[in-house]
Protein backbone atom coordinates (compact mmCIF):
# COMPACT_ATOMS: atom_id res chain seq x y z
CA UNK A 1 0.00 0.00 0.00
CA UNK A 2 3.00 2.39 0.54
CA UNK A 3 4.38 1.45 -2.55
CA UNK A 4 1.45 2.97 -3.94
CA UNK A 5 2.81 6.64 -2.94
CA UNK A 6 5.47 6.24 -5.93
CA UNK A 7 3.37 5.40 -8.71
CA UNK A 8 2.42 8.98 -9.23
CA UNK A 9 6.36 10.15 -9.65
CA UNK A 10 7.02 6.62 -11.28
CA UNK A 11 4.38 7.30 -14.35
CA UNK A 12 5.82 10.79 -14.61
CA UNK A 13 9.40 9.37 -14.81
CA UNK A 14 8.36 6.56 -17.20
CA UNK A 15 6.35 9.50 -19.42
CA UNK A 16 9.43 11.39 -19.07
CA UNK A 17 11.54 8.62 -20.59
CA UNK A 18 9.06 7.40 -23.92
CA UNK A 19 8.69 11.06 -24.86
CA UNK A 20 12.32 11.96 -24.97
CA UNK A 21 14.09 8.80 -25.53
CA UNK A 22 11.93 5.80 -26.75
CA UNK A 23 9.29 7.27 -29.22
CA UNK A 24 11.92 9.59 -30.44
CA UNK A 25 13.31 6.18 -31.74
CA UNK A 26 10.03 3.92 -31.75
CA UNK A 27 7.42 5.91 -33.86
CA UNK A 28 5.43 5.41 -37.00
CA UNK A 29 6.38 8.00 -39.43
CA UNK A 30 6.73 10.52 -36.31
CA UNK A 31 3.46 9.57 -35.03
CA UNK A 32 3.41 8.59 -31.51
CA UNK A 33 1.48 9.27 -28.02
CA UNK A 34 2.37 12.09 -25.78
CA UNK A 35 2.91 10.58 -22.51
CA UNK A 36 3.30 13.33 -20.07
CA UNK A 37 0.31 14.88 -22.01
CA UNK A 38 -1.87 11.62 -21.11
CA UNK A 39 -0.43 11.88 -17.88
CA UNK A 40 -1.08 15.75 -16.95
CA UNK A 41 -4.89 15.85 -17.87
CA UNK A 42 -5.59 12.58 -15.64
CA UNK A 43 -3.68 14.15 -12.97
CA UNK A 44 -5.67 17.40 -13.48
CA UNK A 45 -8.84 15.36 -13.59
CA UNK A 46 -7.94 13.28 -10.32
CA UNK A 47 -6.50 16.60 -8.24
CA UNK A 48 -7.68 19.47 -9.56
CA UNK A 49 -6.48 21.98 -12.58
CA UNK A 50 -3.93 23.70 -9.92
CA UNK A 51 -1.44 21.21 -8.84
CA UNK A 52 -1.56 19.92 -12.42
CA UNK A 53 -0.92 23.38 -14.11
CA UNK A 54 2.24 23.80 -11.70
CA UNK A 55 3.66 20.24 -12.34
CA UNK A 56 2.63 20.73 -15.90
CA UNK A 57 4.74 23.85 -16.22
CA UNK A 58 7.61 22.36 -14.45
CA UNK A 59 7.97 19.16 -16.22
CA UNK A 60 7.25 21.05 -19.47
CA UNK A 61 10.12 23.10 -18.96
CA UNK A 62 12.31 20.23 -17.81
CA UNK A 63 11.80 19.18 -21.11
CA UNK A 64 12.32 22.69 -22.89
CA UNK A 65 15.66 22.84 -21.16
CA UNK A 66 17.23 18.89 -22.15
CA UNK A 67 15.43 18.41 -25.24
CA UNK A 68 13.55 21.32 -26.78
CA UNK A 69 14.36 24.02 -29.51
CA UNK A 70 12.60 26.82 -27.80
CA UNK A 71 12.19 26.73 -24.32
CA UNK A 72 8.49 27.18 -23.07
CA UNK A 73 6.18 25.84 -25.53
CA UNK A 74 6.31 21.75 -24.08
CA UNK A 75 5.44 23.86 -20.48
CA UNK A 76 2.47 25.56 -22.52
CA UNK A 77 1.14 22.62 -23.86
CA UNK A 78 1.58 20.96 -20.62
CA UNK A 79 0.34 23.54 -18.38
CA UNK A 80 -2.48 24.20 -20.42
CA UNK A 81 -3.34 20.30 -20.44
CA UNK A 82 -3.17 19.77 -16.43
CA UNK A 83 -5.52 23.00 -16.88
CA UNK A 84 -8.25 21.59 -18.58
CA UNK A 85 -8.15 18.31 -16.97
CA UNK A 86 -8.95 20.27 -13.83
CA UNK A 87 -11.67 21.90 -15.62
CA UNK A 88 -13.72 18.46 -15.12
CA UNK A 89 -11.88 17.91 -11.06
CA UNK A 90 -15.14 16.14 -9.84
CA UNK A 91 -17.57 17.06 -12.12
CA UNK A 92 -17.50 13.59 -13.71
CA UNK A 93 -17.01 10.00 -11.94
CA UNK A 94 -13.45 9.36 -11.81
CA UNK A 95 -13.90 5.81 -13.72
CA UNK A 96 -15.13 7.79 -17.18
CA UNK A 97 -12.37 7.61 -19.01
CA UNK A 98 -14.17 9.14 -22.11
CA UNK A 99 -13.14 12.99 -20.66
CA UNK A 100 -9.28 12.49 -19.77
CA UNK A 101 -9.11 11.14 -23.15
CA UNK A 102 -11.15 13.70 -25.23
CA UNK A 103 -8.81 16.42 -23.38
CA UNK A 104 -5.68 14.28 -24.03
CA UNK A 105 -6.31 14.39 -27.55
CA UNK A 106 -7.15 18.00 -27.90
CA UNK A 107 -4.12 19.16 -25.53
CA UNK A 108 -1.68 17.03 -27.68
CA UNK A 109 -3.93 18.83 -30.77
CA UNK A 110 -2.63 22.29 -29.38
CA UNK A 111 0.67 21.27 -28.62
CA UNK A 112 1.05 20.25 -32.25
CA UNK A 113 -0.13 23.56 -33.28
CA UNK A 114 1.84 25.46 -30.86
CA UNK A 115 5.20 24.02 -32.01
CA UNK A 116 3.95 24.20 -35.59
CA UNK A 117 3.55 28.21 -35.28
CA UNK A 118 6.92 28.43 -33.66
CA UNK A 119 8.51 26.46 -36.50
CA UNK A 120 6.69 28.73 -39.27
CA UNK A 121 7.69 31.76 -36.74
CA UNK A 122 11.48 30.77 -37.39
CA UNK A 123 10.76 30.56 -41.05
CA UNK A 124 9.95 26.90 -41.67
CA UNK A 125 6.83 26.01 -43.99
CA UNK A 126 5.12 22.94 -44.03
CA UNK A 127 1.46 21.62 -46.42
CA UNK A 128 -0.97 22.34 -43.22
CA UNK A 129 -3.78 19.70 -44.58
CA UNK A 130 -1.43 17.05 -45.28
CA UNK A 131 0.56 17.63 -41.87
CA UNK A 132 -3.26 18.06 -39.97
CA UNK A 133 -4.10 14.62 -41.78
CA UNK A 134 -0.68 12.18 -41.39
CA UNK A 135 0.57 13.81 -38.02
CA UNK A 136 -1.36 16.20 -35.58
CA UNK A 137 -4.35 14.12 -35.91
CA UNK A 138 -3.02 10.49 -35.60
CA UNK A 139 -0.72 11.88 -32.84
CA UNK A 140 -3.92 13.56 -31.31
CA UNK A 141 -5.65 9.72 -31.53
CA UNK A 142 -3.20 8.31 -30.28
CA UNK A 143 -2.55 10.10 -27.18
CA UNK A 144 -6.50 10.03 -26.11
CA UNK A 145 -6.34 6.10 -26.35
CA UNK A 146 -3.42 5.88 -24.44
CA UNK A 147 -4.57 7.78 -21.56
CA UNK A 148 -7.65 5.80 -20.80
CA UNK A 149 -5.51 3.15 -19.56
CA UNK A 150 -3.29 5.93 -17.94
CA UNK A 151 -6.19 7.07 -16.44
CA UNK A 152 -7.30 3.86 -15.02
CA UNK A 153 -3.70 3.40 -13.59
CA UNK A 154 -3.33 7.00 -12.32
CA UNK A 155 -7.00 6.66 -10.45
CA UNK A 156 -5.72 4.03 -8.84
CA UNK A 157 -2.50 5.33 -7.61
CA UNK A 158 -4.24 8.57 -6.74
CA UNK A 159 -7.39 6.14 -4.73
CA UNK A 160 -6.25 7.71 -1.26
CA UNK A 161 -5.95 11.37 -2.43
CA UNK A 162 -8.85 11.64 -4.38
CA UNK A 163 -10.88 9.90 -1.83
CA UNK A 164 -9.54 12.32 0.76
CA UNK A 165 -10.46 15.20 -1.70
CA UNK A 166 -13.65 14.25 -2.21
CA UNK A 167 -14.34 14.37 1.66
CA UNK A 168 -12.57 17.42 2.37
CA UNK A 169 -14.82 18.61 -0.44
CA UNK A 170 -18.21 17.46 1.09
CA UNK A 171 -17.41 18.57 4.55
CA UNK A 172 -16.19 22.61 3.24
CA UNK B 1 -14.55 40.75 -19.94
CA UNK B 2 -15.56 40.59 -15.79
CA UNK B 3 -15.93 37.14 -15.92
CA UNK B 4 -12.40 36.81 -16.98
CA UNK B 5 -11.13 39.00 -14.38
CA UNK B 6 -12.95 37.02 -11.62
CA UNK B 7 -11.30 33.11 -12.43
CA UNK B 8 -8.33 33.99 -11.38
CA UNK B 9 -7.11 30.44 -11.82
CA UNK B 10 -7.24 31.21 -15.85
CA UNK B 11 -6.08 34.42 -15.17
CA UNK B 12 -2.97 32.88 -13.94
CA UNK B 13 -2.84 30.38 -16.19
CA UNK B 14 -3.16 33.66 -19.35
CA UNK B 15 -0.43 35.13 -17.51
CA UNK B 16 1.64 32.53 -17.07
CA UNK B 17 1.29 31.42 -20.51
CA UNK B 18 2.75 35.21 -21.68
CA UNK B 19 5.64 34.57 -19.91
CA UNK B 20 6.60 31.42 -21.15
CA UNK B 21 5.94 32.82 -24.63
CA UNK B 22 8.43 36.02 -23.47
CA UNK B 23 10.43 32.77 -22.67
CA UNK B 24 10.30 30.99 -26.22
CA UNK B 25 11.01 34.19 -27.66
CA UNK B 26 14.01 35.15 -25.58
CA UNK B 27 15.24 31.62 -26.00
CA UNK B 28 14.58 30.74 -30.27
CA UNK B 29 18.19 31.70 -31.10
CA UNK B 30 21.50 30.08 -30.36
CA UNK B 31 22.98 30.85 -27.01
CA UNK B 32 25.08 29.39 -23.89
CA UNK B 33 22.87 27.96 -21.58
CA UNK B 34 22.59 29.06 -18.03
CA UNK B 35 23.76 27.68 -15.00
CA UNK B 36 20.88 26.17 -13.49
CA UNK B 37 19.99 24.44 -17.49
CA UNK B 38 23.81 23.10 -17.02
CA UNK B 39 23.23 21.99 -13.23
CA UNK B 40 19.83 19.76 -13.84
CA UNK B 41 21.71 18.14 -17.15
CA UNK B 42 24.85 17.54 -15.04
CA UNK B 43 22.79 15.74 -12.79
CA UNK B 44 20.09 14.54 -15.47
CA UNK B 45 22.62 13.53 -18.18
CA UNK B 46 23.83 10.73 -16.94
CA UNK B 47 20.85 9.22 -16.51
CA UNK B 48 19.62 9.70 -20.18
CA UNK B 49 22.75 8.70 -21.79
CA UNK B 50 22.02 5.25 -19.42
CA UNK B 51 18.29 5.29 -20.58
CA UNK B 52 19.40 6.38 -24.38
CA UNK B 53 21.81 3.11 -24.22
CA UNK B 54 19.03 1.07 -22.53
CA UNK B 55 16.50 2.22 -25.18
CA UNK B 56 19.12 1.05 -28.32
CA UNK B 57 19.68 -2.48 -26.65
CA UNK B 58 16.03 -2.83 -26.88
CA UNK B 59 15.06 -1.33 -30.04
CA UNK B 60 18.01 -3.99 -31.59
CA UNK B 61 17.26 -6.72 -29.36
CA UNK B 62 13.16 -6.55 -31.26
CA UNK B 63 14.68 -5.92 -34.92
CA UNK B 64 16.86 -8.72 -34.41
CA UNK B 65 13.72 -11.09 -33.03
CA UNK B 66 11.30 -9.38 -35.71
CA UNK B 67 13.53 -10.36 -38.55
CA UNK B 68 13.42 -13.87 -37.58
CA UNK B 69 9.59 -14.07 -37.45
CA UNK B 70 9.36 -14.84 -41.48
CA UNK B 71 10.41 -18.07 -40.73
CA UNK B 72 8.76 -21.71 -42.03
CA UNK B 73 6.80 -23.50 -39.52
CA UNK B 74 8.78 -26.29 -39.64
CA UNK B 75 11.70 -23.74 -38.38
CA UNK B 76 10.08 -22.35 -36.13
CA UNK B 77 11.88 -23.82 -33.33
CA UNK B 78 15.42 -24.13 -34.55
CA UNK B 79 15.00 -20.07 -35.16
CA UNK B 80 13.67 -19.47 -31.59
CA UNK B 81 17.08 -21.26 -30.53
CA UNK B 82 18.79 -19.30 -32.82
CA UNK B 83 17.02 -15.90 -31.63
CA UNK B 84 17.97 -17.12 -28.08
CA UNK B 85 21.13 -17.79 -28.60
CA UNK B 86 21.02 -14.38 -30.75
CA UNK B 87 19.96 -12.77 -27.05
CA UNK B 88 22.76 -14.11 -25.49
CA UNK B 89 25.01 -12.85 -28.02
CA UNK B 90 23.50 -9.11 -27.84
CA UNK B 91 25.42 -8.00 -25.29
CA UNK B 92 28.76 -8.73 -27.34
CA UNK B 93 26.71 -7.82 -30.51
CA UNK B 94 25.90 -4.37 -29.34
CA UNK B 95 29.73 -3.76 -28.42
CA UNK B 96 30.78 -4.91 -31.98
CA UNK B 97 28.43 -2.58 -33.29
CA UNK B 98 29.31 0.49 -31.30
CA UNK B 99 33.22 -0.48 -32.12
CA UNK B 100 32.51 -1.01 -35.35
CA UNK B 101 30.57 2.85 -35.33
CA UNK B 102 33.65 4.34 -33.43
CA UNK B 103 36.43 2.94 -35.73
CA UNK B 104 34.82 4.51 -38.52
CA UNK B 105 34.47 7.76 -36.73
CA UNK B 106 38.01 7.08 -36.08
CA UNK B 107 38.86 6.13 -39.45
CA UNK B 108 37.55 9.73 -40.71
CA UNK B 109 38.97 11.73 -38.18
CA UNK B 110 42.49 9.86 -38.67
CA UNK B 111 41.95 10.96 -42.66
CA UNK B 112 41.56 14.32 -41.84
CA UNK B 113 44.69 15.20 -39.58
CA UNK B 114 43.86 19.36 -40.55
CA UNK B 115 40.95 19.28 -37.96
CA UNK B 116 40.25 18.60 -33.83
CA UNK B 117 37.11 16.59 -32.96
CA UNK B 118 35.71 15.32 -29.71
CA UNK B 119 33.60 12.33 -29.86
CA UNK B 120 29.78 12.74 -28.26
CA UNK B 121 26.65 10.34 -27.54
CA UNK B 122 23.57 11.19 -29.21
CA UNK B 123 21.52 11.11 -25.58
CA UNK B 124 17.97 12.12 -26.69
CA UNK B 125 16.13 13.35 -29.26
CA UNK B 126 13.70 16.12 -29.36
CA UNK B 127 10.22 14.35 -29.18
CA UNK B 128 8.36 16.35 -31.82
CA UNK B 129 9.02 16.43 -35.36
CA UNK B 130 8.47 20.10 -35.79
CA UNK B 131 12.68 20.38 -35.02
CA UNK B 132 15.45 18.24 -35.69
CA UNK B 133 17.57 18.73 -32.62
CA UNK B 134 19.07 16.45 -30.31
CA UNK B 135 21.45 16.73 -27.29
CA UNK B 136 24.96 15.28 -27.17
CA UNK B 137 27.01 14.49 -23.95
CA UNK B 138 29.91 16.78 -24.55
CA UNK B 139 29.67 20.44 -23.84
CA UNK B 140 31.55 23.91 -22.49
CA UNK B 141 33.69 21.29 -20.09
CA UNK B 142 34.69 19.71 -23.53
CA UNK B 143 35.01 22.35 -25.25
CA UNK B 144 32.43 22.90 -27.08
CA UNK B 145 31.40 25.95 -28.38
CA UNK B 146 28.07 27.33 -29.73
CA UNK B 147 28.42 27.04 -33.83
CA UNK B 148 30.60 24.20 -34.19
CA UNK B 149 29.77 21.78 -37.14
CA UNK B 150 29.13 18.70 -35.79
CA UNK B 151 29.63 15.45 -38.37
CA UNK B 152 29.50 11.55 -38.41
CA UNK B 153 31.78 9.55 -41.05
CA UNK B 154 28.86 9.79 -43.66
CA UNK B 155 28.66 13.04 -43.59
CA UNK B 156 27.30 16.50 -42.57
CA UNK B 157 25.10 16.43 -39.18
CA UNK B 158 24.49 19.52 -38.04
CA UNK B 159 26.12 22.19 -35.60
CA UNK B 160 25.87 23.09 -31.80
CA UNK B 161 23.02 25.78 -31.31
CA UNK B 162 23.27 25.42 -27.28
CA UNK B 163 25.77 24.99 -25.20
CA UNK B 164 25.87 23.67 -21.33
CA UNK B 165 28.80 22.45 -18.98
CA UNK B 166 28.30 18.91 -19.76
CA UNK B 167 26.20 18.58 -22.76
CA UNK B 168 25.00 20.36 -25.67
CA UNK B 169 21.80 20.50 -28.30
CA UNK B 170 22.61 20.32 -31.99
CA UNK B 171 20.36 21.90 -35.00
CA UNK B 172 20.61 19.10 -37.72
CA UNK B 173 20.90 20.32 -41.57
CA UNK B 174 17.42 18.56 -42.10
CA UNK B 175 15.63 20.95 -39.66
CA UNK B 176 13.53 23.26 -41.28
CA UNK B 177 15.16 26.07 -39.92
CA UNK B 178 18.67 25.06 -41.04
CA UNK B 179 20.32 27.16 -43.96
CA UNK B 180 23.56 25.53 -45.18
CA UNK B 181 25.70 26.92 -47.95
CA UNK B 182 26.44 24.27 -50.33
CA UNK B 183 28.19 23.18 -53.90
CA UNK B 184 27.46 20.40 -56.84
CA UNK B 185 30.65 18.30 -56.03
CA UNK B 186 31.22 17.58 -59.63
CA UNK B 187 30.10 20.77 -61.35
CA UNK B 188 31.33 23.39 -58.35
CA UNK B 189 28.06 25.56 -58.92
CA UNK B 190 27.06 26.78 -55.61
CA UNK B 191 23.88 26.41 -53.76
CA UNK B 192 21.80 26.66 -50.81
CA UNK B 193 20.46 23.47 -48.80
CA UNK B 194 17.91 23.61 -46.49
CA UNK B 195 15.80 21.24 -44.59
CA UNK B 196 12.49 20.02 -45.51
CA UNK B 197 9.41 19.47 -43.03
CA UNK B 198 8.09 15.86 -43.96
CA UNK B 199 6.39 13.40 -41.72
CA UNK B 200 5.61 10.91 -44.53
CA UNK B 201 8.85 10.13 -46.39
CA UNK B 202 12.11 9.96 -45.28
CA UNK B 203 14.69 12.79 -44.46
CA UNK B 204 14.98 15.26 -47.18
CA UNK B 205 16.98 18.48 -47.84
CA UNK B 206 16.10 20.78 -50.43
CA UNK B 207 18.65 22.64 -52.74
CA UNK B 208 17.74 26.18 -54.16
CA UNK B 209 19.51 29.28 -55.63
CA UNK B 210 21.17 27.11 -57.70
CA UNK B 211 22.37 29.57 -60.77
CA UNK B 212 20.49 29.48 -64.45
CA UNK B 213 21.48 26.82 -66.25
CA UNK B 214 23.35 24.97 -63.94
CA UNK B 215 23.89 21.54 -64.79
CA UNK B 216 22.64 19.14 -62.04
CA UNK B 217 21.39 15.49 -62.47
CA UNK B 218 20.28 13.05 -59.62
CA UNK B 219 23.36 11.10 -58.15
CA UNK B 220 25.18 14.63 -57.57
CA UNK B 221 26.82 14.64 -54.59
CA UNK B 222 26.51 17.46 -52.64
CA UNK B 223 28.99 18.98 -50.08
CA UNK B 224 29.31 22.28 -48.21
CA UNK B 225 31.44 25.06 -49.86
CA UNK B 226 32.92 26.29 -46.56
CA UNK B 227 31.15 29.65 -47.17
CA UNK B 228 29.85 31.08 -44.18
CA UNK B 229 32.27 30.41 -41.61
CA UNK B 230 30.33 27.66 -39.88
CA UNK B 231 30.68 24.36 -41.82
CA UNK B 232 34.10 23.55 -43.60
CA UNK B 233 34.46 23.11 -47.18
CA UNK B 234 33.88 19.39 -48.92
CA UNK B 235 31.95 17.71 -46.48
CA UNK B 236 29.51 15.51 -47.75
CA UNK B 237 25.98 16.72 -47.08
CA UNK B 238 23.66 14.47 -49.59
CA UNK B 239 22.67 13.30 -53.01
CA UNK B 240 20.70 14.52 -55.30
CA UNK B 241 17.55 12.03 -55.75
CA UNK B 242 15.21 14.43 -57.96
CA UNK B 243 15.92 17.77 -60.01
CA UNK B 244 13.09 19.99 -60.65
CA UNK B 245 13.51 23.23 -62.07
CA UNK B 246 10.71 26.45 -62.49
CA UNK B 247 12.82 29.74 -62.97
CA UNK B 248 10.16 32.34 -62.96
CA UNK B 249 9.59 31.93 -59.16
CA UNK B 250 12.31 33.44 -57.06
CA UNK B 251 12.86 31.41 -54.46
CA UNK B 252 12.76 28.19 -56.77
CA UNK B 253 13.28 24.81 -55.88
CA UNK B 254 16.20 23.21 -57.79
CA UNK B 255 16.85 19.70 -56.12
CA UNK B 256 15.80 17.44 -53.75
CA UNK B 257 18.90 15.89 -51.93
CA UNK B 258 18.93 12.60 -49.88
CA UNK B 259 20.66 13.29 -46.89
CA UNK B 260 24.56 11.34 -46.50
CA UNK B 261 23.48 10.72 -42.73
CA UNK B 262 21.04 8.46 -41.65
CA UNK B 263 19.82 10.64 -38.88
CA UNK B 264 17.31 8.01 -37.58
CA UNK B 265 20.17 5.97 -36.24
CA UNK B 266 22.60 8.24 -35.28
CA UNK B 267 23.98 7.09 -32.20
CA UNK B 268 27.76 8.97 -32.10
CA UNK B 269 28.57 11.90 -33.59
CA UNK B 270 32.43 13.84 -34.02
CA UNK B 271 31.84 18.05 -32.91
CA UNK B 272 34.99 19.88 -34.97
CA UNK B 273 36.36 21.80 -32.38
CA UNK B 274 39.22 23.66 -34.49
CA UNK B 275 38.83 23.99 -38.08
CA UNK B 276 41.98 24.40 -40.44
CA UNK B 277 41.44 27.85 -39.87
CA UNK B 278 41.97 28.26 -36.65
CA UNK B 279 45.46 26.94 -36.20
Amino acid sequence: MRLKRFWVPLIFLLGMYFDAIFFARVNFYGIHPDVLIAAMVSYGVLMGGLPASILGCLLGLYMDVMFGKVIGLTAISYMTAGYAGGLFFQKFYADNTVIPAVTAASGQFLQEHIMAAAMALRGGSFPYLLTLTTHILPCALATGLLCIPLHLLMRYALEQQTRLRGSETHHG
Amino acid sequence: MKNLFRNKPLLILLVAIILLIALALATSGSRTVSAAESAIGAVIGPVQGFAARASDAIISFFQRVFSTTDADKENEQLRAYIAQLEEAQSGVKEMEQENARLKQLLDYVQEDENNAYITARVIAKNQSVWFDVFTINAGRNQGIREDMPVLCADGLVGRVTDVAATYSKVTSVIDTTSNISVMVQRTRDNAMARGVFNTTKDDMLELYYLPEGGDLVPGDVIVTNGLGGVFPKGVTVGTVTEVSRATEEVNVRNATILPAVDFRHLEEVLVMVQTEAEE
